[in-house]
Parts: C-alpha cells; structure tokens; sequence
C-alpha cells in the first residue's frame, strides 16, 4: 500500500513540475495544483497509513489515525486553495494587460 | 547609554525631516538633531582629554558575539567631530544649495542616516557592530550619490560605489571573523590587546589582505580608486562630507584603528606603502588633466586619502601622529574646497575649468575662500595643509626603509607634491584668473550670504590652525593619537618654523616644480594626449575593467534573464541538489525496517486512476478544458483516498475546495485561451522531463523512506486531551480550532487577504470574453437553462440547511466552519451560473468585504474574550446545553470561533467568484446596467 | 502572561479587518486607521523590545497548550528587534505611501497591515507550522502590494515572485513533513531536543530535510543563486512596497539564523552545523 501511496505522491509532483515549467500561465496553474495536491497527500502520509480509524474518540474504537497531520494538511489545503484563486486571477490580469498568457509576458513566442 | 545616543539619535530621528514639506522646517530639524548628538559628543571632553575611554555594553546576540558596545576612544571622538562639525555646516549649505524642485526632506533623511552610521563606525566598541554600521554607510552613500534619480550618471555612479564598497565589505567581514576567530573576541579592546596572538596566527596573512581589501575600497585606493569619480554625480554637498571628509576615510580610520596590532610586519609595509604610494602619485597626476572641478577634487582626494595611507603603512609613532593631523587638516579644506566649487558651479552653471575665467571680480570672496583652500591642498606655509604635508615628507626621509624604498619613497612623494601645487594653482587661476569668461550659462555674482558660512567657517580653521597649529589643533590630534600608540607617543614640534632641513627643501621644490608644471601645462597636456593616444584611447586598466563588467554582466544574464522557465527550472534544481546531496555521503539503508501493509485491489485501480489522470493532465494541456476535467478528477480521487485512510474531514474539504477550484478555473478559462500552442523545442522538454522525473522520484523516495520508519509523535496528547481539555470527539477539529487553533486564525488571515487582492485586482479590469467561439458560433443567449434554474432555487434553502448541520457537528463529527462555508459558498455560487448575476445579485446583496471582515474580528475576539479571564490568547472553555429536538449537546467557545471561520471563508470565497463573475460575461456593461435597472425595480416592488 | 507577544498580531490584523469592514469610507478614514494602527504597533513592539532587553525568553502559549502541543510565541532580543524594526519601517513606508500611491489601487491599507501581521508572525513564533501559516501571510500580501497601482511590467514581475514563492511554499510543506515524520513534533525547540538524538539510519533524512527548507528560505532572503525574483521585483514596486520587502528578505535571513542555529545547531548530533558548506559561497 505505501508503494502505491509513494507512487502516486511521485506522479502528481513529476506531472506538476513538467506543467509548472511549461511557457503559458495557464498550464503553470494547473502544475502549481497539481503539485500542491501530491505535497498534500506526502504530508497527509507522515502520519502513516491507517484503516479505518478515523480520529473521533469512541469508546469502541482501539486506535486511531494521527490527526495532526490530518489537521495540518487541512490548513494546507485552504491555503492552497487561496493561493491557486490568486495565481488564476493573476494569469488572468496578466493576460489581459499583457495581451498575451506566455510567462514572462512576451509576444515573440506567440506563434501557435 | 549617552555614549550609544550619540549615534542612534541621528539614526532614529533620521525620518523626521521628511516629515515637513517646509525647507525652513526639514533644514532646522536636521541641524537640531545633528546639534544635539554633536552636544552630547562634546560632554565626553573630560573624559577624551585625559586619556580615559568611556565603554558603553550592552549584549545583543551573544550566540555570534555581536554586542552593542561602544567606546569614545580620542581618536574616535576625533572623528565623530569632524562627522558632526562638518556635518553641521553641510546641513547650512544643503539648505540653500538644494534646489526647490528637489525634495528636501529626503536628503535631509539621507543626510541623518548616514552621519548617524559613520558615528557607528568610529564609535563602536565591537568589530560585528562596526560591519553593521560600515555597511550601512554604503547602503546611505547609494541613496545620496543617487539622489538625482533622474539623472543615469547619478543612477550608475551610486551602482558602482555601492558595488565596489559592498564587496569590500564582505571581505572585511570575513577578516572580521577571522580576527574574531584568532582572539576569541570581538571587542576592541581584547582585540588590540592581542598584537602576539594576532601576528604570531598562521592566518595573518590572509587575515590582513582581507581587512585591506576592505579598507582599499572604501578608501578609494588604487585599484579601486575609480568609483570615487563617478561618485561626484552626487549633490555637492554630499561630495564635500562623504567623499572628502569622512565615509572615504572610514577605510583610513580603519587602518589607523587596527595599526597597533597589524602593523609592523613586513607585509603591512610593503601592501599598504606600495598601495597608499601608487594611488598618491596616480591620482594627483590624474587631478592634473580634470577640467572638471569636482572630478579635479575627487582625484585630489583619492591623492590625500593615499598620502595617510603611506603615512599608516610607515607606521613609525610620528607618522601615525602626522596621518592623524592630516586626516584633520585634509577634512577642513577638502570639503571647504568641495563647498565652494558648489558655489562656481551654483552660481555661473558650469564646472568646466576651460569654461570659467576671471571670476575674481564678480566673486571675490569666493575667490579669496579657494585661495586659501587651494593653499592649504598645495602646502603652502601658513595654512594648515602644509604642516601635516612637511610632516609626511619627513617621515619619508626617516633612516631605515629596506631596499629601494629608501628613495622611491621621497622621490614618489615629492613628486606627488609637485602635481598637488600644480594642480592647486590650476583650480585657483583657471576659474579666478584671466579674462572675464564670456557666455557662461548664468551670469555669476555671489551667492547668498548663507552659503558662504559654511566654508568660510572651514577656511577659518585651515588659516587659524596653519598658524597657531599648536594651540587649536595641538590637544584634540594628541588625544587622538595617543589612544591609537598609547605609550609609544613620540615627541613631536607643532610649528609652522622648524628651521632649514631636507624636508623643507623637499617642500621648496614641490612649490616650485608645480609653478613650472603650471607654466608649462600646455606641454603637459600634450603629453598625456600623446600617451592616452598611444595606448590606443585606452589604458590597460580601463580594458581589464571593461572585460571584467562585460564577463560579469554575461554571468548575470545567465541567470536573471526575465524568463519564469529559467528561474522555476534553477528553484527546483538547487531544491533537488540540496536535497539529494545528504544520501551522497551516507551508509546507512534508505529504507526502513517498519513491514509494508497489503495493497487491496480497489485501491490499486484508484491509485492507477489517479496516475492515469495525472499523466492525462500533462498530455492533454494543450487542451486546456480537458486538462481541467483531468486535473478534477485527480482531485476526486485525492478526496477517495483521504477516506480511505481515515480522514473524512479532508475528504470534505478536499471535495468542497475541489469544487470552486473548479468553478473557478473554468471561469478563467472563459477569458482565457482555450489552447496552449506547442512551442516548447525539444531540448527544453527533455530537460524538462528530467527535472519532473527527479522531482517525483525524489519526493516519492523520501515518503518511502518515511513511511518505513517506526515514528513517535505527540499526537497522542491530542487524543487524551480532546474530550475532557477541547470539549470535542473529532480530535481534527479541536486541533484546528483549540490546540492549534492559531494556524487556523492564520489560515482565514490567508483567504481574506487572497479575497482583498484578488477583487484588488480584478478591480476597474474589463476584458470581454469572446462574444463567439473558436468555430464562430455566437455563444448561446439562453443561458439559464429552466431546469437548472430552478433545481438550484429549490436547492438553496436545503442546502444552507445542510452546511448549518456539517458546521454544528463539527466538533464531534467529520466537518466544522471550513466546509461549512466553503459549501455556503458553492450553492451561492451556483446560484450565481444558473440564474445569472442580474437574477442573483440584488437578491443576495450582501457586501462580502464585510461579511469577511465580520469573520475575522468575530474570530479575534473569541481569542481576546481569554484574556478577560487571564488566560492567554484563543484559551476556549466549553459547556453542555440541552436544546429541544438537537438534544444535549456541547457549546464551546471554540464554536465562536468556527463561527467567525465559517464567515470568513463564507466571505471571502464569494468575494473572489462574484468579483470574478462580473468580468467574465461578454456583455459585461450591459449586465452592469441592466442589474441598476433590475435593483431599482426589485426596491420599487417592496 | 504577557500579551505583549502576541500583540504585534493583533493590532495589525485588528487595524486590517476594521479596514476592511470600512471598505465603503473614505480613503482618509482608511489611512488614518492604518496610520493610527502603525503607531500603536511601534509603541508596542518598543515596549516589547525593552522588555527583552533586560529580562528573560518569554514564551507565550497560545490557547494555554504547553509547548509542543500548542503554538508558542518566542520573545527574545533578536526577535523583539526584529518587530520593532519592522514596525518602525512600517509606519515610515507608510508615511511615504499616504502621500499618493496608496490610492493607485484598492485595498492598499488593508493588505499592508496583514503583510506586517505576516512578518511579525514570522518573527515571533515558535512553531515549525505556524511559521508557514505566517510564510503565507506574508506572501500573500506582499503579492497583492507588489501588483499595487497595475501595470504590465508590475504584472510581469509580481506573476514571476508569486509563482516562484508558491512552489516555495509546497517545498516547505514538504520539508515539515520530513521533520515531523520522524521527530513527530513541530515546536521548534522541542525539535531541536528530538533532533539531538536521532538515530544515525534517519540522519540523512533529516539533514535533506534542513536542507531543503535552507532553499526555500535562501528563496525568501534571495540569496544567490535564487535572488533572481528581487531585481526585478523590486525594481517595478512602488518605492514604500520595495522598502517594506527589504524586512521581507530580512525575515528569510533570520529564519535561517533561528533555524540553523536552534534545530540545526552545534548540539544536533547527525545532523549539525548542516549548513557551514553551503552558506558561505551563498554570501
């Protein structure tokens, strides 16, 4: 199970990489998410993988999940969120005062 | 704490001239401060004069040995005099040299700021301290040379001093360190007292070349004398008191300083003679061909500033006593001589020496006043230039000198001397002497009364102490130098008269060896355009320097060539290098020794699903919808395994969230490009993929790594304490709102902000989407679809239901104020697509800034409510109520707090997709009125 | 309990919301609550700074946890000066800014004072976690400032600082994740203890860890090689925003300072003096 979990977390930051180092806002936002989703699930797993025990106290339960990371991850994950709504609106103001989407707001490279 | 005051009070008070738009007001508050710092060094007289040396320590950061000490030892305080004094006299002249146009204020801010740091410099009694303060005066001597932001050579001059001083700095420092390294100290005073220690160290040598390097370059000294020139783009006021008087003699002061423990080697002599030699004879050559009055002055100082240098490395008891009166001397007439070139060049708008003539009648006490500056910079008896200058030419002469010095040393020197008179009478006869100058570009007259205070103040000194030099000058240079010898004080002879020796002889040739050069200028010149011509419009220096920038500039640009690709490809490569490099040097097995748990076939076919959507979102990018679609369903499946492995509150937000993104991104899309074009070559995506393949398997290793290791973790408090300390059985959500609920304070901060600047930007911003799509159909006018319309209308009221329950359970069950509101807002939002913005808007006008704002003072005063109790900020307290119908369940404090969550992510979400809504219709401005008309009509009917 | 600590927080994220909810007044009503907000904070941070001078490391539990359950805030010299400095050039920048750009666009004021809240946050606290949470305040803000007023060559710059910065901010997390994986704490202090006795098998780990966070903070500081976000940003800024990112880069600067030498320090076992190789030729 933890080599699908790393296998997993691998793919989505190669996947989100490749898009962040792609020349248009566009794909770099979807990289950026991408990435922060496999950065969440990394930081989810420090707590290691549990099934099933879910951390709401009970007295019928034995054991439970870590929910530190749980909770941290939850903050990372609105963050993100708020961070992913700037970069989209960003990409968007730079493509309309830039007239272009390329990063670096050039239009030599526009060519289809 | 007087001591420290002296330096912090121009420093801290150095933003209150900019504070009045009055030039009476930002002139008076500068002298004020300035004066009462300068009141303050003055009532340490007592103690400079009778050889005691007031400490002042506090501790700052022990961990480096940086503390904030300071001393007034009488050289220091000789120093911080001519800083203030000068300063003082700088400040009077600014305020009549500082045209209207120019903002006063700030140069006054400057001004303050750095004489506040070089009274750091010669007050500090710890060499980290000092650093700070050093750097400092480079950073303040940038703004100043700077001041004229319009002008390019004021923008380049103050680049390269910044350049040229910064990076001795950092050598300095790493001498500092060193020195630091070898005492065991960085105070001062352990410092000078382990010469042995210091001298005896096999890091000497490295130790001494780093602080002179530093030295050098501040003090302008040959091979790095040439920023001193392009520094004159500064105000001329600043000339006179950085570049002359006192920043360039930091390095001096340096020197002087650490003399007692670095010299007396053979190398200290033969670098800092050398070097102090060539830049004297060098520069006062180079003053020579200046038609330039301040680039003459410039050289001229960079010639004096390598006088003191030569006396230091001479290091004999009276040749520090003689660098130490010349420190003095040079400062009362340099910056008077840079005053009164202001003045020429205030009055008549020009600094050309080939352009002026005859200024003697319209200006005769200018005329007088450069007179005895340019006396003093020639050595001419009875002014005080002469006295240190005969002083130099003897200790020239002293018995002893090994090798060739013995002689290069006077001959250099006198030399040196000859081009200093030349020079001198040069700058007096060109711009007083001759015909009156024709078509100048102001008619010059005197200036106001003002402006000849200052330098007349300093010509006053030059001629009092030329001839009473014992009796002005006498006390303050003996406590001066004997704090830096100590009992090694030599007898010495203040005196204009020393009877007939080969120093005066010395003197009498350079006097009339400089009349001739004069005379003979014209031939001179020639000369000099004969060399620079045959070294092909080039000397060799200039081409090594040009080469050196060229190659620095290509480094640069490898680096900072504007391109995202290039930085976020240089991020992620020093990300890897730094995070591979540890595993390089190791034994021990990357694994660890925890057994794997089974893989279960639902959860392989998730995982590959996932992969397969992740890969799909790269493949399909240049389709960007489609890319979208992908990239949700990795979400989706993203939220599946939260469940799966026992975190249902993640699973919810990680769905809500996913659910706007979404919303959000198709949004953007709209007015977007629908495509990305293929342009990457394919060198670029190989290194690409090489990149992302070492990230991902990076990343991938290192959570294997992980999760094979055993691991204990403090969660276990959390789950003790949750119930009986947080009032709440979903451990997730006491942790975010009570144990830690302060990243939580911090995590609706971030989304209110993201709300500002996201409506900040979208704000006045109209672009219309494309009123047809890419195959030339028009986009379809019947927008709302009935059904839709009115399944998301029925929806609402039960959907608000809904996040009112996940928000109450929160505490003991999956969900809480974030998925709460982040539901809240995905049913608004949708009613916002189905019914459109002209339907939705007047129905729910809510202004988001301060349902958001509401959210976060709501959550503020939760936290503070603890303090009324004495305990600290965000302590909850709970307790059990029954209701009717809900039966018993608990309130705590906490749930205030999720309240104020819920309304801020409430707040902010919608700020960001309203804002964004509004823009993103073709028809922008018809919707914009017609949601008046609609509004009004809504009012009416009520 | 001193609330003092915590205080530098507060006020300016207190003088924000109050901003913000008066986002229908006047610019003069927002500036002159930003200015008032900003003297608050230097009386504050002063009062504050004098107190660390002579007394103790005061540490302030949020919430009442002991640490390491809960957040702390630190008070030391270093970290009181920091606040007071970064007050103090606040309320100058500020000064400067009423006087016309912060009208160039909307929510200046309010931005500003979350971004202070962010850089004192990162000051001040005590918590590996936390000072991401404060990292992104900070961020965030600074984004929205540097974007102040448009413009494409602003645009252009701000887009490459925030994209940069944002996959900072996902190094980061990963960093913290290594740590807390194996250490299983976040308070930096307790972290240091813990790291004192790693076992030698994880100290490759841990040392990757402290390395990669070294990148992300030599990001923040734009030390070389990764500075290449500052010219360019600050050359396109208005003048009190660039003035206000120097402290920016200062936080960057300190946090390594704090790190290296609490968590990373000469006592950490495997994993010491992790950055004596790499920080010189950064310099």
């Amino acid at each position: 199970m933890e080599l699908l979990v790393a296998a997993c977390v691998g793919v989505m930051v190669a996947c989100g990489v490749y898009l962040i180092l792609r020349a248009r806002t566009f794909p770099v936002v979807l990289g950026l998410t991408l990435f922060s989703f496999g950065v969440n699930i990394f930081l989810f797993s420090t707590g290691r993988l549990h099934t099933n025990l879910p951390a709401i106290i009970s007295s019928t339960q034995p054991a439970y999940a870590d929910p530190l990371p749980q909770a941290l991850v939850l903050t990372a994950i609105v963050i993100g969120f708020a961070m992913i709504a700037f970069v989209v609106v960003l990409a968007l103001r730079a493509h309309g005062e830039l007239d272009t989407d390329h990063v670096d707001g050039e239009r030599k490279k526009d060519l289809p | 704490m007087t001591l420290a005051l002296i330096p912090l009070l121009p420093l801290l008070g150095a933003f209150i001239p900019c504070l009045f738009q009055n030039r009476h007001l930002n002139a008076a508050s500068a002298g004020l401060i300035a004066g009462i710092s300068l009141i303050l060094l003055l009532l340490q007289i007592p103690f400079v004069f009778t050889g005691e040396m007031p400490v002042y320590t506090r501790d700052w950061i022990p961990a480096i040995g940086l503390s904030f000490a300071f001393r007034v030892s009488g050289f220091g305080f000789l120093f911080a005099l001519l800083v203030l004094g000068i300063g003082l006299l700088i400040i009077l002249y600014a305020r009549y040299y500082i045209a209207k146009e120019d903002p006063m204020g700030r140069f006054y801010t400057y001004l303050l700021f750095f004489m506040g740091s070089m009274l750091g410099i010669v007050l500090s009694e710890n060499l980290l301290l000092l650093m700070v303060f050093w750097e400092l005066t480079s950073i303040s001597s940038f703004l100043l040379i700077g001041f004229w932001r319009h002008r390019a050579d004021a923008r380049q001059g103050a680049f390269m001093a910044l350049v040229i001083t910064g990076g001795g700095g950092f050598a300095m420092l790493a001498g500092f360190l060193l020195l630091g390294h070898m005492v065991g100290s960085f105070e001062l005073t352990d410092i000078l007292a382990a010469k042995q220690i210091i001298q005896a160290h096999p890091l000497y040598p490295i130790t001494l070349i780093l602080i002179l390097v530093g030295a050098f370059t501040k003090s302008a000294q040959f091979p790095f004398q040439f920023w001193l020139p392009h520094a004159m783009a500064a105000p001329t006021p600043v000339s006179a008191f950085l570049h002359s008087a006192t920043m360039v003699k930091a390095g001096v002061f340096l020197l002087a300083l650490l003399a007692p423990v670095l010299s007396g080697t053979l190398l200290w002599f033969q670098i800092v003679t050398a070097t102090g030699l060539i830049t004297l004879m060098f520069a006062a050559y180079m003053a020579l061909f200046k038609n330039d009055l301040k680039g003459l002055l410039a050289y001229s100082t960079v010639s004096h500033l390598g006088l003191i240098v030569v006396l230091l490395g001479l290091g004999t008891p009276l040749a520090i006593f003689a660098a130490v009166f010349h420190i003095f001397n040079h400062a009362a007439f340099k910056a008077g001589l840079f005053m009164l070139a202001g003045i020429i060049d205030h009055e008549t708008g020009t600094r050309d020496i080939r352009r002026l003539s005859g200024l003697r009648k319209q200006m005769p006490v200018t005329a007088a006043l450069t007179a005895v500056g340019c006396g003093a910079m020639a050595g001419i008896p009875l002014f005080n230039g002469f006295l240190s200058k005969e002083m130099f030419l003897a200790e020239t002469l002293v018995p002893g000198l090994p090798g060739a010095w013995s002689w290069m040393l006077p001959v250099g020197a006198t030399l040196a001397a000859v081009f200093a008179v030349a020079y001198a009478v040069r700058m007096l006869i060109g711009v007083f002497g001759g015909p009156g100058a024709v078509d100048l570009p102001k008619s010059p007259h005197e200036p106001p009364a003002g402006m000849m205070v200052s330098p007349g103040f300093l010509m006053g000194i030059c001629i009092l102490v030329g001839v009473f030099p014992a009796f002005f000058a006498g006390p303050l240079v003996n406590a001066a130098a004997k704090s830096i010898l100590g009992p090694d004080m030599p007898m010495y002879h203040m005196a204009v008269w020393h009877g007939f020796n080969l120093a005066l002889g010395l003197s009498l040739i350079a006097m009339a060896g400089g009349g001739i050069c004069y005379w003979q200028r014209h031939r001179l010149f020639d000369a000099h355009q004969w060399c620079i011509r045959y070294l092909d419009g080039k000397t060799l220096f200039e081409t090594l320097i040009s080469r050196l920038i060229h190659d620095s500039r290509w480094i640069t640009l490898l680096i900072e060539n504007r391109s995202f690709q290039r930085y976020a490809a240089l991020l992620i490569g020093s990300t890897l290098i730094l995070g591979i490099s540890p595993f390089l040097r190791t034994t021990a097995s990357f694994l660890g020794s925890e057994s794997l748990t089974p893989l279960d076939p639902v959860s392989l076919v998730m995982g590959l699903i996932l992969i397969s959507a992740a890969i799909a979102t790269v493949i399909t990018h240049h389709q960007r919808i489609l890319s979208v679609v992908m990239l949700s369903t990795v979400g989706l499946v993203v939220a599946l395994a939260f469940t799966r492995f026992s975190a249902p509150d993640l699973a919810l937000t990680q769905i809500s969230v996913e659910v706007v993104t979404i919303i959000l991104m198709m949004m953007a899309l709209h007015l977007l490009p629908r495509y990305t074009p293929r342009e990457s070559s394919s060198a670029r995506k190989w290194r690409d993929f090489f990149l992302s393949v070492l990230a991902g398997g990076g990343t991938a290793a290192v959570l294997m790594a992980m999760l094979t290791r055993p691991y204990g973790t403090i969660s276990d408090f959390f789950l003790k304490n949750s119930v009986p300390g947080g009032g709440g059985t979903n451990v997730v959500n006491v942790i975010l709102v009570d144990f830690r609920g302060f990243d939580t304070f911090g995590e609706i901060t971030v989304l209110v902000i993201a709300g500002l600047v996201i409506y900040a930007l979208l704000h006045n911003f109209d672009i219309s989407g494309p009123a047809h799509d890419e195959l030339g159909y028009p986009w379809t006018r019947d927008r709302f679809p009935v059904i839709l319309v009115q399944i998301t209308r029925l929806l609402l009221p039960l959907a608000l239901l809904f996040s009112a329950y996940i928000f109450l359970r929160g505490h003991n069950e999956p969900g809480g104020g974030f998925i709460a509101g982040l539901i809240t807002a995905a049913v608004l939002i949708l009613q916002y697509i189905a019914s459109g913005i002209v339907w939705t808007r007047p129905r729910f006008h809510f202004d988001n800034h301060i349902i958001m704002a509401w959210g976060l003072l709501l959550a503020l005063v939760t936290g503070i409510g603890s303090w009324m109790v004495g305990y600290p900020f965000l302590t909850s307290t709970f307790t059990y109520v029954t209701l009717p119908l809900v039966g018993k369940f608990e309130v705590a404090s906490a749930m205030i707090f999720d309240l104020g969550v819920y309304l801020a992510v409430v707040g902010s979400v919608m700020l960001m997709l309203v804002k964004l809504g509004t823009i993103n219709s073709s028809d922008a401005r018809t919707v914009s009125t017609t949601l008046l008309r609609e509004s009004r009509t809504i009012k009416e009917r009520h | 309990m001193n609330h003092l600590i915590v205080a530098p927080l507060l006020i300016p994220l207190l003088t924000g919301a109050i901003i913000v909810l008066a986002v229908n007044r006047y610019h003069f009503f927002h500036r002159a609550v930003s200015l008032a907000g900003c003297l608050i904070l230097v009386l504050i941070t002063g009062t504050l700074l004098f107190q660390s001078v002579s007394g103790p490391i005061q540490v302030y539990a949020l919430g009442n946890w002991a640490p390491p359950f809960g957040i702390v805030m630190v008070a030391d010299r270093l970290s009181a000066l920091m606040v007071f400095m970064t007050a103090l050039l606040g309320l100058f920048c500020l000064m400067y800014a009423v006087q016309d750009t912060d009208t160039q666009g909307k929510n200046f004021h309010a931005l500003y004072q979350f971004q202070l809240m962010g850089i004192n946050g990162a000051f001040l606290t005590g918590d590996i976690f936390n000072l991401f949470v404060f990292f992104e305040i900070m961020l965030l803000a600074s984004y929205g400032l540097v974007l102040h007023g448009g413009g494409g060559s602003r645009t252009r710059a701000g887009m490459h600082y925030a994209m940069l910065n944002l996959i900072g901010s996902s190094i980061f997390l990963i960093g913290v994740g290594i740590l807390y994986s194996l250490l299983g704490t976040l308070n930096m202090a307790d972290l240091a203890v813990r790291i004192a006795v790693v076992p030698p098998e994880n100290a490759a780990l841990i040392r990757a860890a402290g390395l990669i966070l070294f990148g992300v903070f030599a990001l923040k500081a734009a030390l070389v090689p990764l500075y290449f976000w500052l010219p360019d940003t600050y050359g396109f800024t208005g003048a009190p925003v660039a003035a206000l990112f120097a402290i920016m880069t200062k936080v960057g600067v300190y946090v390594i300072l704090r790190v290296y030498t609490l968590i990373f320090g000469p006592h950490a076992g495997a994993a010491a003096n992790l950055l004596a190789p790499w920080l010189l030729p950064a310099a």
